[in-house]
């Protein structure tokens, strides 16, 4: 079960949200975070019996070691909980994702491959989350402390049971799929709030509206995207080896924008059902598509995945890095390349990898890892600091644009692409002549397609409009490019009602066909 | 006239925009727009997609959870994708005979199944390029079927396919097998409409399918079509030479169809005592001239080089040899496309689908009656039968009535 299942968005959530809200009012935050909890492990049931067993002993231990690293006065016990936790979720996730590669090996890969068979659902999200909530507590003990430990001597109860507030943290249904990956100094004093329990009327406007607005990502462009133009394309090159040029090239360019669609309308969506319980998730995406060079795109692409990436791998290794260069006074390039240039390849080949055992995900992070360093080697010379200031700021932000989305939308086919053999073959297949009658879909397709585009160029997204209201926690400030004649601003306000009632009722018609997120299989 | 436009203005940028509030705006539109009607009026469609879900939650149409009332389904009334939505209903209720077959086996109505057979519960569950990795999953779930009796199966060249494809309708009805409680392709207003009669204690039936069935059974005969004739007429009058030559060689272990479909499901019928006809559907001989020369097909694009309709006889060789070299004596295949009877262009909708009532109950007749059996010993006069056939066919003309 996932978020556009009608039987969650129409039976279990509003039952859920009943039960919730009761749950608040008669026992506090306590009897709501009960009802989270429990209405979290029911949807991961869903997923399978497996998953659950999973998802619950990995909690388990995640919350013993995090005890461990905030309570423990003895610095070596409270290293030794940390790298045993992330060991332990990295070696679970490795186990359950890697199995193409780890098969060979006597023991762990029949370990593996059974535990592949047994958990098709991807944990990858999750087991970031929580080895990010050891590195979060080892970081913050004080804050996290405060938050989770049991009072000492003296103090007043905590109104919630504090392993209850990790447990609901570590299995919150909204994202324990598909994301956002949350920091746990970000969702943990939300429960500890007094108000936790209480259902808001604008809170419930503003979650139905994300909602809305993700149901219509999904259903209405990275449905209809994937099902006209990539997937039968993608199919045929792994079938034939070839399709026509001009196909292959609306496939590309199809690709990018579907998954923006889908991966986001799943991120709003689950905002939005995280809302509506009074809770604020991270945001995960802020138009990246109008992105001016690749720095820029990984401040508005999966953020929560770039931010965790960045501080807790490339931040580490960076300072290591460079203090490894002051030791050998190194300057200059080789001073560049241990403290910048090799903690950002290594990045980005996470970054790939994590999305699963392919080549063609290594080479795509190596290729954006490269291209992060050549951006910002250009930026930093003197020459383009001088030139940046005598181009006006729209032509820069159009040329960086003009530049950043066709070479995004051409690793991004390679991303799509099942094998590096595939890939070739769809760009060999470019300079095949057209197949008459197959490549050119017909008008009403094109200007979906054009629409698509236009939206995820022109117009507003989510977040801009419900500005006003926090609809979820930013981790970047990025400036915003929307024209100012599509810069509109969501007012819970019988207009925007309107229109948002008119989304849900468009997508109900859409509702019986449930095709998997992109990122369900990662 | 100047103000009041302004006013509107000042109120359409303060909703859409969310502009400070300038005075003068105009009272009625700022009060609409500002007034906090917004949630009851988003409550609306969610009432309505919960309303929606009860419903189907408390009747389960497609048998999909372990509640819900009895399923009651309404005879020869279902669209394909409603029946592929089906099948786990079909599977889970007693018949007597359930047909699955590709398209060419879709015609045959439930009244002449068991007009032809005297059984009373017959259903045909073909729906349009079954292929061999959903063939496998219905079969599988069919012979299951409480007090089946007789499992009938269309093999046409579709199942000559050595891939995993499947379509859209194929993946139906796998789903339909394997879906869990919380999925529902069953959220859709024609079945909700369709339970809300089930649940008055009607049948699961609307009104607004039986058009689309109709369609079915009702197509007017390819004659009447100008286009195909005269297609037709030019393949046979100047035909592809390479339908005469013979068929390039490949074995009976590169059909799938054979030891993952054809086997395991005879097998299985014969513990159940179920008797299995394997029906080779009926084309007309003209129809062989069109293939050759218009080879293309999305479902079977692999003809490669050679006579097609050879391959496909040759296909049908590996069938029969297949059920006789498994010992398989409740299997029996019946070779319709080489029954005169039964292949008269006149007869047809299009080039391979026979529809006409009279001859689809002259083929049931010929199964009952085992007129077109064929076995290993038999396969030679068939296959004799078939080039003879096409031979003959080499003469024939269309000439459109003015």
């Amino acid at each position: 079960m996932s978020l556009v299942h009608p039987a969650l968005l129409f039976m279990c959530l509003p039952i859920f949200l009943i039960v919730f809200a009761a749950a608040g009012r008669l026992w506090g935050s306590r009897g709501a975070l009960t009802v989270l909890t429990a209405a979290s492990l029911l949807f991961g049931a869903t997923q399978g019996i497996a998953f659950l067993v999973v998802i619950v002993a990995s909690a388990l231990v995640n919350y013993a070691l995090l005890m461990v690293i905030v309570r423990s006065d003895r610095p070596a016990s409270v290293r030794l909980a940390l790298y045993t936790g992330i060991a332990a979720n990295i070696g679970l996730l490795a186990l359950a994702k890697y199995s193409v590669w780890l098969g060979w090996i006597p023991v762990i890969g029949t370990a593996s491959l059974s535990l592949a068979a047994l958990i098709p659902t991807t944990l990858s999200f999750l087991t970031f989350q929580r080895s990010v909530a050891l590195l979060d507590g080892f970081s913050a003990r004080g804050a996290v402390a405060t938050d989770l430990q049991k009072p000492r001597a003296g103090e007043a109860l905590s109104p919630a049971n504090p392993p209850l507030r990790f447990f609901a943290f570590a299995s919150m249904f909204p994202n324990l799929l598909i994301g956002p990956i949350a920091y746990l100094v970000e969702v943990v004093p939300q429960f500890a709030r007094s108000s936790f329990g209480r259902i808001r009327p604008i809170d419930l406007s503003i979650g139905l509206t994300l909602l809305a607005i993700g149901l219509v990502k999904k259903f209405y462009f990275a449905d209809i995207i994937g099902r006209d133009w990539v997937d039968p394309v993608f199919a045929d090159v792994a079938a034939h080896g070839a399709t026509g040029g001009l196909r292959a090239i609306e496939a590309m360019v199809a690709y990018y924008v579907q998954l923006y669609f889908d991966f986001s309308g799943y991120s709003d969506m689950a905002l939005g059902v995280a809302r509506m319980m009074g809770i604020t998730l991270p945001i995960n995406f802020d138009s990246p598509s109008r992105a001016t060079g690749i720095v820029d795109f990984y401040r508005r692409w999966h953020i929560t995945l770039t931010r965790v990436i960045a501080r807790f791998l490339f931040s580490p290794l960076s300072i290591a890095g460079t203090r490894y260069a002051a030791r050998k006074r190194w300057r200059g390039a080789r001073a560049q390349a241990v403290s910048l240039w090799l903690p950002l390849i290594v990045n980005f080949i996470v970054i790939g990898l994590w999305h699963g055992p392919r080549l063609t995900y290594v080479l795509f992070g190596t290729i954006h890892g490269l291209w992060y360093i050549l951006e910002t080697e250009v930026r930093g010379t003197k020459w383009w600091k001088k030139r940046r200031k005598t181009i006006a700021e729209p032509i820069r932000m159009l040329g960086g644009m003009a530049l950043t989305i066709p070479l995004l939308i051409l690793t991004f086919a390679l991303f799509r692409s099942a094998t590096l053999a595939d890939f070739g073959h769809l760009l060999g297949s470019l300079g095949n002549p057209a197949q008459p009658g197959v490549d050119l879909p017909s008008t009403w397709k094109f200007a979906q397609l054009g629409l698509a585009y236009a939206i995820v160029m022109f117009g507003p997204n989510a977040y801009e409009m419900l500005g006003r209201y926090r609809p979820g926690i930013r981790s970047y400030i990025n400036v915003s490019i929307t024209p100012r004649l599509f810069a509109f601003r969501w007012r819970p306000t019988l207009f925007w009602g309107l229109l948002v009632c008119a989304a849900i009722a468009a997508v109900i018609g859409k509702m019986s066909a449930v095709t998997p997120f992109a990122y369900q299989v990662f | 006239m100047r103000a009041i436009i302004d006013r509107l203005v000042s109120a359409i940028r303060r909703t859409i925009y969310g502009a400070p509030r300038r005075q003068g705006a105009h009272r009625f539109i700022i009060a609409q727009a500002n007034n906090r009607l917004f949630l009851p009026v988003v409550v609306l469609p969610v009432l309505y997609g919960i309303g929606l879900c009860a419903i189907l939650m408390l009747v389960d149409p497609y048998d999909l959870r372990p509640w819900g009332l009895s399923p009651r389904l309404t005879r020869q009334s279902y669209p394909t994708i409603e029946k592929v939505n089906l099948v786990r209903v079909y599977v889970n209720t007693p018949h007597d005979l359930i047909l699955l077959g590709s398209s060419t086996a879709m015609p045959f109505t439930e009244e002449q199944l068991d007009a032809a057979f005297g059984y009373k519960s017959s259903v045909n569950l073909s729906y349009e390029a079954l292929m061999p990795p959903d063939a496998s999953r219905v079969l599988t779930a069919a012979v299951d079927t409480p007090g089946l009796k007789r499992l009938m199966i269309g093999i046409d060249y579709v199942q000559m396919r050595a891939d995993d494809k499947m379509e859209y309708l194929g993946r139906g009805a796998i789903a339909s097998l394997t879906n869990q409680w919380f999925d529902m392709p069953d959220f859709t207003l024609p079945v909700v409409r369709a339970s809300l009669h089930r649940l008055k204690g009607d049948n699961f039936d609307v009104p607004e399918w039986r058009p689309e069935v109709d369609k079915l059974y009702d197509a007017p005969a390819v004659t009447t079509r100008p286009d195909i004739m005269a297609m037709l007429d030019d393949s046979v009058a100047h035909p592809d030479p390479a339908i005469f030559e013979p068929a390039p060689v490949r074995t009976c272990s590169s059909y799938p169809f054979i030891d993952r479909v054809l086997l395991p499901v005879g097998r299985a019928a014969m513990i159940r005592k179920i008797h299995v006809d394997l029906l080779f559907p009926p084309v007309p001989f003209q129809s062989y001239y069109n293939w050759q020369k218009h080879p293309y097909s999305q479902y079977y694009p692999s003809w490669g080089t050679g006579s097609h309709y050879r391959q496909l006889v040759d296909f049908y060789q590996c069938v029969v040899e297949a059920v006789a070299a498994n010992g398989l004596p409740n299997v029996t295949a019946h070779a319709l496309d080489a029954d005169p009877r039964l292949t008269q262009i006149t007869d047809f909708r299009d080039t391979i689908h026979l529809t006409r009532p009279d001859a689809l109950r002259r083929a049931l007749s010929a199964i009952r009656n085992g007129d077109d059996v064929v076995t290993p010993t038999t396969f030679a006069t068939y296959r004799k039968a078939m080039d003879q056939g096409v031979a003959n066919a080499r003469s024939w003309r269309w000439s459109p009535v003015k």
